[in-house]
């Protein structure tokens, strides 16, 4: 299956063997145009790997990659002239100045004199570097590499824009800082990957989302999509008095209902998406004679859905 | 500016701000000012003749050794310091090719090469000209500086394809420093054994080593341009000793053949081989 119009990344059952024995894969996405993809999952489980194999760094061991319709093993140059990127754990040469970087970066993608100069001036602007440009790398605290890194892939207004773990190591001021950027960067209509094991910060920012558990693909979709179908429904439940055993037990024996949690005189209930337990939930309450006050369909989030499908995984 | 020109003053940069490359810069000068020094301790009735020659003392000193060994310094450091920096990870994600980052990098440190040689030629000349008057057949160095750089690539290409293979830099320096004393080593020995019980199989064996052609080339072709100056035999001491009467063209072959070989497995890994991450 090739890139359809409109995508900008494919990746299908991707799987990289490494020397040492362990093995990625197979992961599958697909990142349309304008799309700001968040790709989750625990520490370990390939979405450094299948970044890498994105960016031409990886060869895969089997599984197909395309970038703009491109392979970009052997087309890197073309792929990496479309996108920018900000590596995990960012390292620059020690000796060049943030303003350095940013030049030859510049440089690289074609720029020169005027359009050069401005571009820096932009990109130091944007990452709140401008009173550090002129400081060896080598000095700058982890958080303001990782805005160097943010910086330098947004030089020359990329099409595409691929950002390992961009909030790791990142204050909370320099994260508002990035998720700034990032929603600016998607309004121009560019595409964004980036990847994290932040659920929050992926609910916050992605449209949409891929998720990985051991080295394979588990969910991909939009983040609505997952997050108002695959964790299925919750009903909270506010009652004038603790509910009994008797009707926690009497709620649980709805048909479609999975789990039912009890605080005090709250109830939370987990159902499949097939059914709508709402009313069946409600006519409960009112029989038992706890006093209805409050029932509310609450969305989960991403987190839930993330561990429900660990879970499943894990079970399967 | 291309992506090559943009690698070359990077690496430039990256080799200059390395203490041991500089360090062994230093030692080159050093040996060269403490030769003079010794020269101009000796009785003018010993140096009265080799006067007008005596910058081809401070020119072949080096070649027999140090350039070598800075050389491999260099080259062992060009690809291993970007994967243990993690900074390989930034060239390879520009919009450059692997063959222009490869062209940048080696061109770089070859740049970096050539233009130690040059500058410890101009200060061997220079010193010359000031303690020892006017020097002639400075014409022959039209012929020995490509010699002297071409003397100093193997082993620079050694380091650097093993920069690449083992992609740690102490490592790769350690082994191709091995490489270069080794093969010294057992040169040494071997015509030495050779010289006293006739072996020629032996001798042609130490043709095939990478200081064969390395070490020889640059005074070979020096002290043949000097032939018919009518300097006596061993005017420049040891240094005399290394002019065997091989043919030139196969003391280049030798040079040529183990940098064509080193520099095609470094480039073979490169362009093949995944980009490893920085060992964390």
């Amino acid at each position: 299956m090739a890139l359809s119009r409109g995508e900008v990344i494919l990746v299908e059952r991707l799987v990289k063997r490494y020397a040492d024995g362990g093995e990625v894969g197979p992961i599958s996405l697909r990142v349309g145009k304008g799309d700001v993809y968040g790709f989750v999952g625990p520490n370990g489980s390939g979405k450094t790997t299948t970044l890498r194999a994105v960016l031409g760094l990886l060869k895969p061991t089997s599984g197909r990659v395309e970038v703009f319709a491109m392979n970009p093993w052997r087309e890197a140059k073309r792929v990496n002239s479309l996108l920018g990127y900000s590596p995990e754990l960012p390292n620059f040469p020690a000796f060049l100045s943030a303003r350095q970087v940013l030049e030859v970066t510049g440089k690289l993608r074609g720029l020169r004199g005027e359009d050069l100069r401005h571009e820096v001036e932009r990109v130091l602007d944007l990452t709140g570097l401008v009173n550090h440009a002129d400081r060896r790398v080598g000095n700058f605290s982890k958080g303001m590499v990782q805005r160097l890194s943010i910086g330098q892939a947004l030089i020359g207004d990329p099409e595409l824009l691929v950002l390992d773990e961009p909030m790791l190591g990142v204050d909370p001021v320099g994260r508002v800082q990035i998720r700034e950027v990032l929603r600016e960067v998607s309004r121009t209509g560019k595409t964004v990957v980036f990847s994290s094991h932040e659920l929050y910060e992926v609910e916050r920012l992605a449209t949409r989302v891929g998720m990985v558990y051991l080295g394979k693909t588990v969910m991909e979709g939009g983040i609505d999509e997952i997050l108002n179908g695959a964790g299925g429904l919750r009903v909270r439940v506010v009652t004038r008095v603790a509910p009994g055993d008797g009707v926690v037990e009497a709620i649980r024996r709805i048909e479609g209902v999975r789990d039912v949690r009890v605080e005090g005189n709250s109830l939370t209930v987990f159902s499949d998406n097939s059914t709508d337990v709402r009313d069946a939930i409600a006519e409960r309450i009112v029989l038992s004679g706890c006093g209805l006050l409050e029932l509310r369909t609450e969305r989960p989030s991403l987190e839930e859905v993330f561990m429900e499908r660990v879970r499943t995984v894990g079970r399967g | 500016m291309g992506a090559v020109d943009v690698l070359i003053g990077y690496e430039l940069r990256r080799v200059m701000a390395k203490k041991r490359v500089l360090i062994l810069t230093a030692a080159v000068f050093l040996t060269e000012a403490g030769l003079y020094f010794v020269l101009t301790r000796m009785p003018p009735s010993l140096t009265g003749p080799l006067s007008p020659y005596v910058w081809v003392v401070g020119f072949l000193a080096p070649t027999i050794g140090l350039v070598q060994v800075t050389s491999l310094m260099i080259g062992s450091t060009v690809f291993s310091d970007e994967y243990e920096a993690g900074t390989a990870d930034f060239w390879l994600t520009r919009p450059i090719s692997r063959s222009e980052y490869y062209a940048g990098k080696v061109l770089g440190g070859l740049a970096l090469v050539c233009s130690i040689v040059l500058s410890y030629t101009a200060f061997s000349v220079g010193i010359s000209w000031f303690a020892f008057g006017p020097q002639s057949r400075l014409d022959l160095l039209l012929t020995a500086l490509p010699a002297s750089i071409a003397a100093a690539l193997p082993f620079y290409a050694i380091g650097l394809a093993l920069s690449e293979g083992l992609r740690r830099g102490m490592l790769s320096t350690v082994l191709s420093t091995l490489v270069f004393f080794g093969s010294y080593i057992f040169e040494s020995y071997a015509n030495v054994i050779a010289t006293f019980t006739g072996d020629r199989a032996l001798l042609e064996l130490t043709r095939y080593l990478p200081t064969w052609g390395s070490v020889r080339l640059t005074s070979e072709v020096v002290l043949r341009g000097l032939s018919g100056t009518g300097l006596p035999a061993g005017a420049f001491g040891p240094l005399s000793g290394l002019s065997g009467g091989v043919s030139v063209e196969l003391l280049l072959l030798n040079a040529a053949a183990y940098t064509a070989l080193a520099m095609v497995l470094a480039w073979l890994r490169l362009r093949l081989s995944d980009v490893t991450r920085r060992a964390q």
